[in-house]
């Protein structure tokens, strides 16, 4: 079958990697839609950039005034702000974005009923639009590390590996949740808010070693926790390496690559369940 | 048959939707109770092909299935029964202004709404000149989309779609927008996508539009190919579909009071006014069948009638379009009880030219149009000697002599 040729069938399967060839001859659809629309956000916005700035820093003004300074959480002796900033960042990033994931499709009805493309690459949009926060957040992390002067392990490289696996893992979260609300709207919001409060099993403003033994695997086999946790011990030399967070990585890629394939499967369905 | 000369091959297709699809309590009671599915179909069985640089358009009522089809070609939506083949690459423009953002201007959106079309950026950019000039306003280029008038807007986004390189455009009701001078621009970009050897297929609503541009027209129908063929004709059925009246391309030289009474509108809440036809007959001669535009055309018309102002009784004589060539009125006394009479036009011999004509009747009361009595004959006026275009003959005069 030459590429010029397409046939369309009630029911048609095709392989993985023709999808995922699919989605890349498509991905300018994605940046369109993503860039698009923080361009346009930003075009609003009078402060600009400085909006996602202050987003930053008052955040974390709160977390280490309730939790640094009153509640005096043990950060492993790291510097209070420099041990939650990445967690904030990350977990900002992460709840938006697949809070908007959740929406996405509904949300673009009028899109998908309109024009072809692999609905996956709309989701995909979706982790551009977080992306300026994200960024400026670990760009404000890396002065706050200037100005600890904190000593940092020798793999501290690898902390970047860290930074691009969590836009990777939310989009497996995301895509499952988006799915989901597609079948059952209501479903879709309660996950959303589910995920919401597992920023409490998330070791976004306490360290992971803080919880007992017995109850660590609630952090292990989440994979914003892994993501966090595996961060900040190649990053900082006081934070110890806890092998159990590695299930979380399995657990982020599982929920990648079926929420890949699941999507897939109901691709040609979504126009009709809008 | 190969892909060689066809560009898109429909086999059998059905399309099937849900109804309804319950929410909330629904959901609950469905988990318990299996429910049967409440379906309709969109699309019931359509076959066709279209050849390369072939220019298709589609036309039908609402809800007849024309934007499913085009869905359904795009892939936006597998069709539920049949297949489609399309052979090249696809342009399909069912909404135009498609990822544009507001508050961004009409330059950048133009690269946004590209690449949501796969232009990439190169492509967009050896283009932005042509788009420029077909979208007129150069000097609102740079101002942010959102302070656009609604015809600017559409104007900026159909300048862009025209500039995307396909091979198979499909086109869902676009050249309704914009003024006049911009749905010209429009059929003339369209013209240029034809003349470059681009299949086309165009939906619309009115059949007038596009019946120039066009090879053949799909007459759907109740999610049925109601009729497949010459522009004209399928025209012609559209007509006849929407003021119910069958006429197909024969005459109706004549109507009993059933038929009438079918066809009647009344426009009027007046309780008095009294205006039923009964019978109409168009005629040469009383005992011939054919009509000729030879002799002098006989309209009779018989009614029941009643009114308490002077009225008029008009014949209107339209072409196929629905447009009044002309008109002839009969003037009515003022009836308080109802009466039957006869009303009889004679429309002079060698007055109507070669062509297919409609009549209407009816009943002017204080100026405005009380009852009506839509495309109720028709006749083809087949042979002509005058040589002369048009409809009417004024007989005007022509002279010719030597002056030099």
């Amino acid at each position: 079958m030459d590429d010029n040729h397409k046939l369309y069938k009630p029911k048609g399967s095709i392989s993985a990697a023709a999808y995922l060839k699919s989605v890349w001859q498509y991905r300018r659809v994605s940046y369109s839609l993503g860039f698009g629309e923080v361009k346009n956000r930003y075009r609003k916005n009078r402060f600009g950039f400085l909006y996602a700035v202050l987003q930053v820093v008052i955040a974390l003004g709160v977390y280490w005034a309730i939790f640094g300074v009153i509640l005096k959480v043990n950060a492993n002796d790291i510097p209070y702000p420099l041990f939650a900033l990445p967690g904030i960042v990350m977990w900002q990033y992460f709840s938006a974005t697949v809070s908007q994931m959740s929406q996405a499709l509904h949300a673009s009805e009028n899109l998908i009923s309109k024009l072809y493309f692999p609905r996956i690459n709309l989701l995909v949009s979706q982790l551009f639009i977080n992306l300026p926060e994200y960024i400026t957040g670990l760009l404000i992390f890396g002065v706050v590390l200037i100005i600890y002067a904190t000593p940092l392990s020798l793999i501290a490289f690898i902390c970047l590996l860290f930074l691009l696996l969590l836009p990777v893992f939310t989009f497996g979260i995301g895509l499952w949740v988006s799915l989901i609300s597609l079948y059952h709207r209501d479903m879709g919001k309660i996950l959303v808010q589910l995920i919401q409060f597992s920023f409490f099993i998330t070791p976004v403003f306490f360290p992971g070693t803080i919880i007992p033994n017995a109850y660590r695997f609630v952090l292990y086999i989440n994979p914003v926790a892994a993501v966090m946790e595996l961060f900040r011990s190649s990053l900082f030399v006081n934070m110890p390496f806890d092998t159990g967070f590695l299930i979380g990585l399995g657990v982020g890629f599982i929920f990648l690559i079926t929420g890949f394939l699941f999507s897939k499967k109901h691709e040609l369905k979504i126009a009709d369940m809008l | 048959m190969t892909g060689e000369s066809l560009a898109i091959k429909v086999t059998g297709v059905s399309k099937q939707y849900l109804r309804n699809r319950g929410g909330g309590a629904d959901f609950l009671k469905s988990l318990f109770k299996k429910q049967h599915k409440d379906t309709f179909y969109a699309l019931q069985d359509i076959s066709m092909a279209i050849h390369k640089g072939e220019v298709m358009g589609i036309i039908g009522p609402n809800g007849s299935g024309k934007s499913t089809l085009l869905k359904l070609i795009s892939g936006i939506t597998p069709p539920s029964e049949g297949c489609i083949d399309v052979w090249g690459k696809t342009a399909s423009i069912l909404e135009i202004g498609i990822g544009f953002q507001p508050d961004l201007s009409g330059y950048e959106n133009i690269f946004l709404s590209g690449y949501i079309y796969g232009l990439s950026k190169a492509e967009i950019a050896g283009k932005i000149e042509q788009i420029t000039t077909l979208f007129g306003f150069p000097d609102f280029l740079h101002t942010p989309v959102k302070h656009y008038s609604s015809g600017m807007y559409m104007r900026l986004a159909f300048s862009l779609i025209i500039h995307i390189d396909a091979d198979i455009y499909l086109f869902d009701e676009i050249l309704s927008v914009g003024d006049i001078y911009f749905q010209q621009a429009a059929m003339a970009e369209i013209k240029r996508l034809k003349q470059r050897g681009a299949t086309i297929l165009i939906v619309s609503h009115d059949p007038n539009s596009i019946s120039g541009l066009t090879d053949r027209i799909l007459f759907l129908n109740q999610s049925k190919t109601a009729f497949c063929g010459a522009p004209g004709e399928a025209t012609i059925r559209y007509h006849e579909h929407l003021t119910g009246i069958r006429t197909h391309a024969e005459d109706i030289p004549e109507l009993n009071e059933e038929d009438l009474n079918k066809i009647k509108r009344t426009l009027s809440t007046d309780s008095h006014l009294v205006c039923n036809l009964t019978n109409v007959k168009v005629f040469n001669n009383p005992n011939t069948h054919e009509i000729n535009g030879h002799e002098d055309i006989i309209v009779d018309c018989l009614l029941n009638y009643k009114g308490t102002t002077p009225n008029l009784f008009y014949l209107l004589i339209k072409d196929t379009n629905q447009t009044v060539i002309t008109s002839a009125a009969a003037s009515l006394q003022i009836l308080t009880e109802v009466k039957k009479m006869k009303v009889r036009f004679t429309i002079p011999s060698n007055a109507l030219l070669k062509a297919r004509y409609y009549f209407d009747f009816g009943l002017l009361v204080n100026e405005s149009l009380a009852v009506i009595y839509p495309r109720a004959c028709a006749i083809n006026i087949k042979t002509d000697k005058s040589m002369l275009y048009g409809y009417i003959n004024l007989r005007i005069d022509s002279q010719t002599e030597w002056y030099e």
